[in-house]
């Protein structure tokens, strides 16, 4: 694991914790909507992807996102069990994709973007299949598609936004340093 | 054994060990996006067995220095160094930070942040386990370490169940564990009470006996290190070295030099400069309150000392605490008044009934051991925790009813850590938000909260960002943000944490001068001649009680009650409590009270 | 439950019951193919197999607390139940057979087969979440990483930063409850309403992730000083073997999966 540092892998873990703490609330909210009116419940989805998004972008180094997904999962698997590591995991890769896809050579803000609308695409087909939604009406199908991507793009934003704020206040200076030695 | 002989010793074994373990030469650091070099030009050498205590004003590198010791600096923090650091011959610019850490142990300012496993054997075990020490060894060294700072009875608790000194110890032995000749510490007690202060001493005190470790210490509690230091380095404010030398060459010879920097020396060295200034001879100067207390005894009173006529000259800022207590209480009514209070965190209760009054403008310390429940308190009477209604009324107002926002203009409350409480994204901003709420005029929040900044001394940082402030920059915004409204109370917790004892100072002289304007002040603090020396009323609060509340002289004059707290007696009071041939110094706690301390040594 | 509560060094309970020797990767692999294909499936009898399934392992292999037996007779059954209902109520009574009535109100009814078709859903998410406790119940996290790093060599600093995470986690909700009574004192964001709730929380982000990046990186500090990462492996005081008895677990516990799967068959194609 050569070029990664401790500061990294550890900075990583403090937004993933801090991004599980935010989230147990928005999965109790979120929780209490889906037994209520499912379809809504997708309105907080951007929460799911903030977490990655904001380490992306605060850190600018391959994986982050992933490992921050992979962390916040395991903070809230003590709450909604194991399943919750493959949730965030699923939620995180997608900001992570468009990076990953350019080689992490670029870190240009509309890749931010790319990745919230292909989740807020890609989350209410697969939902979909497993709630077993297809036997929905069709408007409330798409208004669940539109809700779910208005979301996800909402949560990008708030991101990079709060990236954005973080790295104006000086911090995470270690965790993009590439070690030397 | 004095520190004079102990630098005797480790001048003849510095004279049979050729190479130093420690060899620093004209050391710069930048950090990335710095615009000077601190430390600029630190040139040192640390020997086997010797223990050095590094100095230096604030900001002057200290722990940046720490830093470059074992090569987290350049390879783990981005900066660019200048001059070398070796360490027993290795460049640390050329040596990974993994070879280094079996020759540099450190030990780092917060004890929490250094805990990565979930029992303390586990813990001094995660060092030698990352070198792929067998088995055998690694707990060899782990139980080594661990009885070393008297922790192995307690090998299999959760690290989180030691006190504040505990922790700090264990943090020393996986320093040990790595089997490192040389031990770097970056102020290793700053948020530990008294007792804890001395148990981390005590193990370090041990290591020392048995010779076999160099220790750096950047330190600012000196009264606490004097009695272990052979060698002393002293940074300026760039961090060049501007002295370097035995504790006699150093702390005695140059004591008033060092002073005048702006470098903190032992109280009762301060104490010793303030008495030769009114007269007194003192030499050798002494360095902590046996020496300069022998230092009285052995000697006449100048001549020109009218004893009793200064002290009440000296202090006419804040009045000594016994008269004005009983002034306070026979005067006016109590602005604040607790009765039965018994405040919850969670299911547990932490308070176990509390009765208190304080008067309009008196200045209060709460002082207490590690988690006796001082923050509690404070925290409940500025209605920050929820508490019961009918219980504590500030001003007349219930807490326990009111909403925070009504009384925050009564009460202004200054947490722990200043970043917790900053909400604007400009230093400015962040003063005009309380006047902003009070709906005042635009140019009137203008007008207020520049004037606060000029009294602060940020009115060049009006448009940063407060999190890019330094600490003791930020600690100063705080309480400027507490106070720009106008609130007639002010509550602080620990303001003087991570701070050097220059800005310590500097803080509670702005306090005492709000205090005497009227303001009524509550402060946090572990700092016991801090206490002495600016308030009024001392409250000792021990496992959720208030064990002792009178005025702060009727406190520290009982050391039973004080050690039972965990608390200890501030080294001045040490000093003069025992001196039996100039009755008239007998009595003295403060160094306000101390005659010639009108002249010149007194801080800025 | 708060997240102070969870202390993920506990070793666990002295429980000599099986699934407390087991592997913790046993008990996570064995149940793994079940949950995927649940997914997929749209009946209730499978999920209710399933649900059976993992009651027995566990109140075979695990000695039972007030606090699980609330878990498992209380709060699993009464969530699935209520989801069940939920999603019958939203779904499209075109697409159900609609012969038998259940509830009619107004022009509205809740037809048979669309009840049917939510309590599967309802039963489906219980059973996925009963499976899981299997590992959930007796593993500790050291444990987990350990055998992480042990079989499926996951490099042992992700693993370590997996731990610390879990240290972070009462440090931060802490850290969170003083960033909010501070907020509050400042008189920050004050009134009800959501959206004002919205702004609050926002405000409360930017301190809570710097102070919790600080942290995180004086602790990397502390643990480079201490050499962590020094070589690709580190000596282990604490192992987690993979014995014969995993393996029988495992392959058991598939081939039993496999058996309610095609004696049912779930899907329709
Ligand atoms: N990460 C950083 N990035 C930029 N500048 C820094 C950083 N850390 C410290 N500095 C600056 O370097 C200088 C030296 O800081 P350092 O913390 O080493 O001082 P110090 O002597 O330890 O002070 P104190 O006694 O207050 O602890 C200061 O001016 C500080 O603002
Ligand atoms: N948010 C909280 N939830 C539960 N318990 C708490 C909380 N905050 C503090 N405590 C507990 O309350 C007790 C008193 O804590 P408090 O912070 O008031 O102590 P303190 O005297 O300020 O200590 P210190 O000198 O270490 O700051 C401690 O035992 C602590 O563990
Ligand atoms: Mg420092
Ligand atoms: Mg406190």
């Amino acid at each position: 694991m050569g070029k990664v540092t401790t500061a990294y892998l550890l900075t990583c873990a403090a937004i993933g914790v801090a991004g599980g703490i935010v989230l147990a609330a928005g999965w109790s909210l979120s929780l209490a909507m889906f037994v209520t009116m499912p379809f809504v419940s997708v309105a907080i989805a951007g929460l799911w992807v903030l977490p990655a998004v904001v380490a992306l972008r605060l850190l600018q180094r391959p994986f982050a996102g992933l490992l921050v997904g992979l962390i916040s999962g395991l903070v809230l698997a003590p709450f909604y069990t194991v399943s919750a590591v493959a949730t965030t995991l699923f939620w995180s890769f997608f900001p992570e994709l468009p990076f990953l896809a350019t080689l992490y050579r670029r870190w240009a803000t509309w890749l931010h973007y790319a990745g919230a609308v292909t989740i807020g695409i890609a989350y209410p087909i697969l939902a979909a299949q497993s709630f077993d939604l297809w036997s929905m009406s069709p408007p409330l199908l798409v208004g669940f598609i539109a809700l779910c991507a208005a979301s996800c793009v909402g949560g990008t934003a708030l991101g990079i936004v709060l990236a954005d704020r973080l790295r104006a206040a000086g911090v995470a200076r270690l965790a993009r340093h590439r070690a030397t030695v | 054994m004095t520190s004079a002989s102990r630098g005797a010793d480790a001048a003849t074994a510095a004279a049979s060990a050729p190479q130093p373990v420690l060899r620093v030469r004209e050391l710069g650091v930048r950090h990335e996006g710095a615009d000077a070099d601190a430390p600029a030009s630190a040139t040192f050498d640390v020997r086997r067995g010797e223990v050095v205590l590094l100095l230096g004003p604030s900001g002057a590198g200290k722990s940046t220095l720490a830093l470059a010791l074992n090569g987290l600096i350049p390879h783990a923090v981005p900066a660019t160094l200048t001059g070398s650091v070796h360490v027993d011959g290795l460049d640390t610019a050329m040596t990974p930070v993994a070879q280094l850490s079996t020759r540099v142990g450190m030990v780092f300012q917060d004890p929490d942040a250094q805990l990565v496993t979930g029992t303390l054997l586990d813990e001094v075990a995660f060092g030698p386990e990352n070198l792929r020490i067998p088995v055998d060894e690694v707990l060899a060294r782990g139980e080594d370490a661990l009885r070393r700072v008297g922790l192995w009875d307690r090998r299999y608790d959760n690290p989180d169940l030691l006190s504040g000194g505990g922790r700090q110890r264990l943090a020393i032995a996986c320093a040990l564990a790595m089997g490192s000749p040389l031990l770097v510490l970056d102020e290793p007690t700053a948020n530990l009470d008294p007792q804890g202060i001395e148990e981390v001493y005590a193990a370090l005190a041990e290591l020392v006996t048995a010779g076999d470790r160099a220790i750096v210490l950047v330190e600012h509690n000196l009264d606490a290190v004097v009695a272990i230091t052979d060698r002393v380095v002293v940074l300026d404010h760039d961090g060049r070295t501007v002295a370097d030398g035995t504790v006699d060459e150093v702390l005695r010879a140059r004591a008033a030099e060092l002073h005048e920097m702006g470098v903190w020396l032992p109280i009762s060295t301060i104490a010793a400069l303030r008495l030769r200034s009114a007269g007194w001879r003192l030499d050798p100067l002494p360095l902590d309150s046996d020496e300069l207390r022998a230092a009285l005894e052995a000697e006449d009173a100048p001549a020109t000392v009218t004893p009793g006529a200064q002290p009440t000259e000296a202090c006419s800022t804040a009045p000594s605490g016994r008269s004005y207590a009983r002034e306070a209480t026979a005067s006016s009514e109590p602005l604040i008044r607790v009765r039965g209070l018994r405040t919850c965190r969670g299911r547990r209760e932490i308070l176990h009934g509390i009765d208190l009054d304080v008067a309009p403008g008196e200045f209060v310390a709460i002082v207490g051991a590690n988690g006796a429940g001082k923050t509690t308190l404070l925290q409940s009477l500025a209605g920050v925790v929820p508490v019961p209604r009918g219980q504590v009324t500030v001003d007349d107002v219930d807490v326990g009813r009111t909403d925070l926002r009504t009384l925050s203009r009564r009460i202004g409350f200054v947490f722990q850590n200043p970043e917790h409480q900053f909400i604007a994204a400009t230093v400015f901003d962040e003063l005009a938000h309380g006047l902003r709420q009070q709906k005042l005029p635009h140019d009137v929040v203008r007008a207020r909260a520049l004037e606060v900044l000029r009294r602060f001394g940020l009115e060049n940082k009006a448009d940063v960002h407060p999190f890019l402030l330094s600490g003791g920059q930020k600690r100063r915004l705080s309480v400027g943000t507490a106070l720009v409204a106008g609130a007639p109370v002010l509550a602080l917790d620990e303001p003087t944490f991570g701070q050097d004892r220059a800005r310590a100072d500097e803080l509670m002289h702005l306090l005492s001068t709000l205090s005497a304007a009227g303001t009524t002040i509550l402060v946090v603090t572990h700092d016991m001649q801090l206490v002495t020396e600016h308030a009024h009323r001392t409250i000792v609060v021990g496992e959720g009680r208030i064990i002792a509340d009178a005025a702060t002289p009727e406190i520290f004059a009982d050391d039973e009650l004080l050690r039972s707290a965990g608390l200890r007696q501030p080294p001045l009071r040490r000093a003069f409590a025992g001196v039996t041939r100039h009755p008239e110094l007998g009595g003295i706690t403060r160094l306000a009270d101390l005659p010639g301390a009108g002249a010149t040594v007194v801080t800025p | 439950m708060s997240a102070a509560a969870v202390d993920p060094w506990a070793s666990a309970a002295p429980d000599d019951r099986m699934l407390a020797g087991l592997n913790p990767l046993a008990k996570l692999v064995a149940p793994l193919p079940a949950i995927v294909l649940l997914v997929f499936a749209r009946d209730l009898a499978t999920p209710l197999w399933f649900i059976a399934l993992a009651y027995a392992v566990v109140l075979v292999g695990v000695r039972l607390t007030a606090r699980t037996a609330l878990l498992m007779f209380a709060v699993l059954p009464v969530a699935g139940l209520v989801i069940g209902l939920s999603m019958g109520l939203w779904t499209d009574p075109s697409k159900v057979d609609g012969s038998t009535v259940v509830a009619q109100i107004g022009g509205w009814t809740l037809s048979g087969g669309a009840l049917l078709l939510g309590l599967a859903t309802g039963a489906r998410l219980a059973a996925i979440v009963a499976l899981a406790l299997i590992a959930g119940l007796t593993t500790t996290g050291p444990d987990l990483v350990r055998a992480g790093v042990q079989q499926l060599r996951v490099p042992y600093r992700v693993g370590y930063t997996a731990l610390a995470a879990f240290r972070f986690v009462p440090r931060f909700g802490h850290e969170l409850d003083v960033i909010r009574q501070a907020h509050r004192v400042r008189g920050a964001h004050g009134g009800h309403g959501p959206f004002t709730a919205l702004a609050r929380w926002w405000g409360y982000l930017v301190p809570l992730l710097a102070g919790a990046i600080r942290h995180a990186e004086r602790v990397a500090l502390a643990m480079d000083a201490r050499a962590f990462g020094a070589y690709s492996d580190r000596t282990e005081r604490h192992v987690v073997p993979w014995r014969r008895r995993d393996t029988v677990f495992v392959i058991a516990f598939w081939l039993v999966s496999g058996g309610i799967l095609v004696a049912l068959f779930p899907w329709t194609f």
